[in-house]
């Protein structure tokens, strides 16, 4: 089902952008940007699932810092790095209290 | 060496608001633990009708206390609660607050090297050994959900936390 979302507000670059696009690949400007929510929407829900993951393998300590830094965007290996540290703090303090 | 049990949280407001927004919060009742919040913490949050959570007022040195943390770059909320944890002699609070995480993480400061920072996940974990919760990772899950916590510093402090104490996620 085609979902009518008439009205995409583009500044000049970008649609500028987007008409070169169209030319070069050959595209509807609906394909376009229909292509390109697609890929981002993949790239977050992809984002998602790893984090969990490298996180497991960050705590576990499989690698170190500086690989998480090369492979992760900064904003999720800084996450990652100050989350863990508090998560094996908080969990020492409530076996500590014998929880 | 295990330390004496503690019977107190001292608890921030986004903490309790996570609670609040997967309806855990009537459950409190059922904990050994007595919440204690700063003032501050109250107003931020609203009312709570929750007979186990207390209201602490600062007075004299830990208003001092409180407002040097603020002029740090603390929020009110987080600071009281640190101060008022320090006064009840803790070594921890409940906090989800992620600027509080990062500060934990890179600043020096007295009181903040005496105290750790535990998350929403440690209310879970009580409440899933007193039988209140059967799906803790589902709980989670909504939490970090409804509260925008993906990928973020509270998602991986919780995670891990609930993966040391044995928590196996799918």
């Amino acid at each position: 089902m085609l979902h009518n979302m008439a009205n995409l507000v583009l500044d000049k670059e970008t649609g500028k952008e987007l008409d070169e696009l169209k030319k070069l690949e050959d595209k509807s400007r609906s394909e376009i940007v229909r292509e390109a929510i697609r890929e981002l929407y993949l790239k977050e829900k992809r984002a998602r699932k790893n984090f969990r993951f490298f996180v497991d393998l960050y705590s576990e300590g499989v690698f170190g810092k500086d690989t998480l830094f090369i492979l992760l965007p900064r904003k999720d290996a800084e996450a990652i790095v100050v989350g863990v540290k508090a998560g094996e703090g908080a969990a020492k303090i409530a076996k500590n209290l014998g929880h | 060496m295990r330390q004496k049990l503690q019977k107190i949280l001292v608890t921030d407001s986004p903490s309790l608001i996570a609670l609040e927004r997967v309806n855990l919060l009537s459950k409190l009742k059922y904990l050994d633990f007595k919440m204690v919040i700063p003032k501050s913490v109250s107003l931020e949050f609203g009312k709570i009708k929750q007979g186990k959570v207390k209201i602490e007022n600062l007075r004299g040195k830990s208003i001092k206390k409180a407002k040097s943390l603020i002029s740090k770059g603390f929020g009110q909320g987080e600071a009281e609660c640190l101060v008022l944890a320090e006064k009840l002699k803790l070594n921890f609070v409940i906090c989800d607050d992620r600027k509080l995480l990062r500060q934990k993480f890179m600043m020096e400061d007295k009181i903040l090297d005496k105290i750790d920072i535990a998350g929403f996940s440690f209310i879970l974990h009580l409440l899933y050994k007193k039988k209140q919760i059967k799906d803790i990772w589902g709980v989670f899950n909504k939490i970090v959900e409804k509260n925008n916590w993906k990928r973020s510093e509270v998602e991986a402090a919780n995670f891990v936390f609930l993966k040391k104490l044995g928590y196996y996620s799918e």
